[in-house]
């Protein structure tokens, strides 16, 4: 089995790099018989890496410890899932999942395309391919996920206890799909740039996959930050990492991006300003993978990588290269077919978004390379953690949030002032009162009242947004105002799944703004029967006990709680020691509930029964992954297709383009 | 409406955007005037068991020996009176600048902080030249043609309908 997984990458990389050329030469040349050839070749790719992924999956569910990768990252105790999941949980194996992703896209993106994009499509497989070719490269000549020990082990190592957790099986896909799904985006970039159709086509073909790698990425950031809250047990849900921040920055970028297309779409700008962005967002996601694989920064996420930082840098190089030299040569066509009319309008305002996200985006970059720029220029070691990014991108983030709130009341083309004034009213009387109130009420520290205060700002701004639409469809067609919301969200789903996902971000931002400005916590070492005080909370230690569950000794401790007097049930939180494994694995307790989450960690114990517990109030947690629920509906609706938008697509994409033998579409 | 308000709005929004940023900016919590506690510190200094988290953060999420002897040598130090800045050059002396969570704000680390902020800046200058300089290149043609609407409320569900229509082609 080993042997036909590495003679499938060799296969593939070989028919990949094929088909790269042969795309490519197929759209320049408009051979129709040589595109046939090179669609084939996309579904033999395909083909080939999921036989390679096939046969490595085989061997880490029937524990072929022959095969080095499955010795690492299986074991026999492992629950099959796991060790279906190790297939991403190391170097090799990421890569493998990595090009089948990348193999399954761009079959996915031909099927897609049998109408249209023609003049597009056969740069856009040829990107792709060449891709693929890299990454079956790297693993056919340096990173073999199939290498062979000369002595098969009894069993093997099984994943770090950390990662087994469902986390697992959510988390790395998610990222993954993300920073794959970026590909395509970037392959219609290119596609446009070499075949000269730089006008809306590339955005409008790309825009799902866009919104789709955009949302998948968020998701996945979402799953590791609550894996990191509930698993790795220190109360807090985003650490700061250079890995978290790599997965992070392209999220932000692609924000940016989904935002800047639309003036693209409307008003015919910013086409220079898109195709960057898209490239820049792409090699981010390049970054964030060299950054996990070469181990050049600090981080807790790294795989051991070997050659792997280098080939990951020369890729990067090449995309960031290729891409810009292309869009240099592509400058003189890329001219705005509009000018602005005011300095205040919508567009206006999404510049400035714009230029905030890409400035976060900019500034954790820079954070998180500046340790390795401190110590080129002054050979001194520094590290750039958690306070520095927090107090950084603190007011970058909420200046963001008040554009989110004030876009939408600014009109395209040009507001004029009454508009304006008559738009702004609610919102910043809304905001205004909230920041007041919660002054009165005593709300300290003032940046804590201020961030309510804009949050209300945003939600009383959508919430306008959607009364009017309501309001016009109640006075235009007479429907009810319970009618009228799904069908307002219905009749123009990309706009109002975008406020929905607005408000995804805004609960998001409440869980965060609560739990970074108002957490509490104690720490205690008590005897069987003592109790532990925080905020209006009394916990009582009530013992120890422990028990061994299959390989895994458990130590646990139970504790009674109580709220305000009130008696809320009894919590556990333990510590779990595998067999072989030297680290113990913390099962934190959360009470969680929309207030607050009452989050215990037992820390240590002694032999007479008295343990250690740090026990956290985190406000407003809750709403974090409340919001990501609402994000996700948001993506939903504004990803569903369309018939409207289909119905407006021009007669250039519901026809043949010219020179393609209609026969091979 | 008068051009002085909507200047006025924008003038209120650029200082509200200012404040946010200097307010945001300010250290948090600053706790100054008392003696610090071992959380001050915990959060502000690396942990040297190689986890690359915070003190308080390995703390809780694995077995460290480190992190809790450097948590006792932090209290040794309060208690000998030092201030948070001396504990912090007291842990340097012994580990190194890459022992504090963040850069100083002197010297090469004050690029750190200010770099993000000043890029940003440019980023606003020049995309505010790119706007004024498109929006004064529209020439002639772009200026609408002024007409005395004697009917406000004509004017403004006309505009309404402009935007909702706008909004459809969204």
């Amino acid at each position: 089995m080993p042997d036909l997984g590495y003679a499938a990458i060799l296969t593939g990389f070989v028919i990949a790099a094929y088909t790269a050329v042969a795309s490519f030469v197929a759209g320049r040349g408009r051979v129709g018989e040589l595109w046939l050839s090179a669609r084939n070749g996309v579904y033999a790719a395909f083909g080939l890496t999921t036989v390679a992924s096939g046969a490595l999956l085989y061997g880490l569910i029937t524990h072929d410890f022959s095969i080095k990768y499955v010795a690492e990252y299986t074991s026999r105790s492992q629950s099959p899932a796991y060790n279906f999941a190790a297939w991403w949980a190391g170097l090799e194996g990421s890569l493998l999942f990595w090009a089948w992703l990348i193999s399954l896209f761009s079959v996915i993106v031909l099927i897609q395309s049998r109408r249209n994009n023609r003049e597009l499509i056969p740069y856009v497989s040829a990107v792709n391919m060449a891709l693929l070719a890299y990454f079956l490269g790297m693993m056919g000549f340096a990173l073999n996920p199939f290498e062979t020990l000369p002595v098969a082990p009894a069993d093997g190592m099984g994943l770090n206890p950390l990662l087994d957790n469902p986390g697992m099986l959510f988390h790395p896909p998610a990222l993954y799909l993300g920073y794959v799904g970026f590909t395509i985006p970037f392959a219609f970039a290119i596609a446009a740039l070499i075949s000269g159709r730089l006008g809306d086509d590339w955005i409008r073909a790309s825009r799902r996959w866009t919104l789709f790698a955009w949302f998948a990425l968020g998701l996945g950031n979402l799953f590791g930050a609550q894996w990191a809250y509930t698993v790795l047990g220190w109360g807090g849900y985003w650490g700061w990492d250079p890995v978290e921040n790599a997965a992070f920055m392209p999220w932000l970028v692609g924000t940016a991006y989904l935002h800047s297309v639309m003036i693209q779409q409307r008003r015919g700008m910013l086409k220079v300003w898109n195709i960057l962005l898209i490239v820049i967002a792409f090699s981010l996601c390049l970054f964030g993978t060299m950054v996990t694989r070469s181990g050049i920064l600090s981080s807790v996420h790294a795989f051991s990588g070997g050659s792997a930082g280098p080939l990951f840098l020369a890729l990067l190089a090449a995309v960031a290269a290729g891409s810009l030299g292309l869009l240099w040569l592509r400058l003189p066509a890329l001219r705005s077919e509009n000018q602005l009319d005011s300095l205040v309008s919508r567009e206006s305002s999404f510049l400035l978004n714009n230029l905030l996200l890409v400035g976060a985006a900019f500034a954790i970059f820079w954070g998180s390379v500046f340790p390795l720029l401190s110590e080129a220029v002054r050979g001194v070691k520094t590290t750039v953690g958690p306070p520095f990014f927090q107090e950084v991108t603190g007011p970058i983030f909420l200046a963001l949030l008040l554009l989110m709130g004030i876009c939408p009341l600014i009109g395209w083309r040009k507001a004029s002032a009454e508009n304006l004034a008559r738009n702004f009213l609610f919102p910043l009387g809304v905001g205004v009162a909230t920041a007041v109130l919660l002054l009165l009420l005593g709300m300290r520290p003032f940046f804590a009242a201020l961030a309510f205060a804009v949050l209300a700002f945003v939600a009383a701004s959508i919430l306008l947004e959607f009364y009017r639409g309501v309001r016009a469809r109640h006075r235009g067609r007479g429907e009810n105002y319970a009618v009228a919301v799904p069908r307002l969200i219905w009749a123009n789903k990309p706009r109002y799944g975008g406020y929905i996902v607005h408000v995804g971000v805004i609960l998001i931002a409440l869980g965060i703004v609560g739990s970074q400005m108002f957490a509490t916590n104690v720490e205690a070492t008590v005897k069987p029967g003592e109790t532990i005080q925080i905020r209006n909370y009394v916990l009582t230690y009530r013992g120890l006990t422990s028990y061994t569950e299959g390989d895994t000794d458990i130590v646990a401790a139970t504790l009674d709680v109580q709220r305000g007097g009130q008696s809320l049930g009894s919590i556990v939180t333990s510590k779990a020691f595998a067999a072989g494994r030297d680290e113990p694995r913390t099962d934190v307790s959360i009470r969680s509930d929309p207030r607050e989450d009452l989050y215990t960690i037992l820390s240590g114990w002694s032999e007479d029964g008295t343990a250690s517990f740090k026990v956290l109030v985190n406000p407003l947690v809750m709403w974090i992954w409340v919001g990501g629920a609402v994000l996700l509906l948001g993506t939903a609706i504004a990803f569903w297709p369309d018939a409207r938008a289909e119905a407006r697509l021009p007669v250039k994409e519901r026809v043949p383009a010219k020179g393609m033998r209609p026969s091979h579409a | 409406m008068p051009k002085a308000m909507l200047v006025g709005s924008l003038v209120a929004l650029v200082t509200i955007v200012g404040l946010l940023t200097v307010v945001a900016a300010a250290p948090q919590g600053a706790t100054a005037s008392g003696p610090p506690t071992v959380d001050d510190l915990t959060d502000e200094l690396m942990c040297q068991c190689g986890c690359g988290m915070t003190l308080a953060n390995c703390s809780e999420s694995m077995e460290c020996g480190t992190s809790g002897s450097m948590a006792t040598e932090i209290q040794q130090q309060i208690d000998q009176g030092k201030t948070k800045d001396q504990i912090s050059d007291y842990f340097v002396a012994q580990y190194g600048e890459a022992v504090l969570a963040s850069p100083r704000k002197s010297g090469f680390g004050l690029a750190a902080w200010t770099i993000p902020f000043l890029t940003i800046a440019a980023g606003g200058g020049a995309t505010a030249w790119l706007v004024w300089l498109w929006a004064r290149r529209r020439g002639p043609r772009g200026h609408r043609a002024t007409v005395a609407v004697q009917d406000a409320g004509l004017l403004r569900r006309y505009e309404d309908q402009v935007d909702e229509d706008l909004k459809d082609l969204e």
